[in-house]
């Protein structure tokens, strides 16, 4: 994994978390402070997914599986 | 999908009351325990494979097609019609879970074509290997990720921890 790809996360899910809040906050029952870091540490896994895209080893490993049928028989 | 599973069961569970018809309340213990139990049903064929009764190639077989789906279903309708729609819907959701998979599901069975989404690569049925596997890859992350997120949208719309 490149160096770069947690950091990315961090910031696309960064973006993700205001997009929800941004969407989905009701006025009436605002997010707290420890709901809001809770929402941004969440996010960070599908920004994870988002920056994994971007990084040359996430893809080589998919194609090594890729390469594996783990359901035929074994001689 | 492996982790993930656990966010998209009780996402399904948040559902109950539009998928029952309010017979079930969303997150009840109810919701949950149906919703879990039906979501896992289909990945229990590993029990047979552990327990050498049946070859690897039997996983994601019979037990992820639509007509297991409907089995499941036509023998909870008698004893809950709630049970039977959520666990339905449950077991639907896994299906759809999967199939983004490489090795794809049958859907059709006893017609054996799958069909696939094909976003990450099959790593197996069980173990540290098909787990690491299945992690060492983009779309896992993406997806399981958005469903724990989602997971944290319905909690917040319907008031549950930790929004109470």
């Amino acid at each position: 994994m490149l160096k770069r790809t947690p950091l990315l996360a961090l910031m696309i899910g960064g973006v993700l978390a205001i997009l929800i809040i941004l969407i989905f906050e009701n006025p009436a029952r605002p997010f707290t402070v420890g709901q809001g870091v809770f929402l941004l540490f969440l996010c960070w896994f599908p920004g994870m997914g988002v920056a994994m895209l971007f990084d040359p080893y996430a893809q080589k490993a998919r194609e090594e599986f890729l390469k594996i049928n783990f359901y035929e028989e074994k001689k | 999908m492996q982790l993930g599973h656990v966010a998209v069961a009780l996402a399904v569970s948040s559902y109950a009351p539009e998928l029952t018809g309010g017979r079930i309340e969303a997150f009840s213990a109810e919701a949950i325990i149906v919703s879990f139990v039906a979501h896992w049903l289909p990945n229990l064929d590993v029990i047979p494979i552990w327990l050498k009764i049946a070859k690897d190639s039997f996983h994601c077989t019979w037990s992820h097609s639509l007509i297991f789906a409907a089995v499941v279903a036509l023998i909870l309708a008698p004893i809950n019609v709630g049970w039977a729609t959520l666990g339905l819907a449950s077991l639907i959701i896994h299906f759809l879970a999967d199939m983004p998979s490489s090795v794809g599901l049958p859907l059709l069975m006893p017609w054996k074509r799958r069909f696939t989404i094909n976003l990450w690569a099959d790593t197996g049925h069980s173990g540290w290997v098909a787990f690491k596997g299945t992690y060492m890859q983009a779309w896992t992350w993406l997806l399981e990720g958005g469903a724990f997120v989602f997971l944290f949208v319905r909690a917040y719309q319907k008031q549950v921890w930790p929004f109470v």
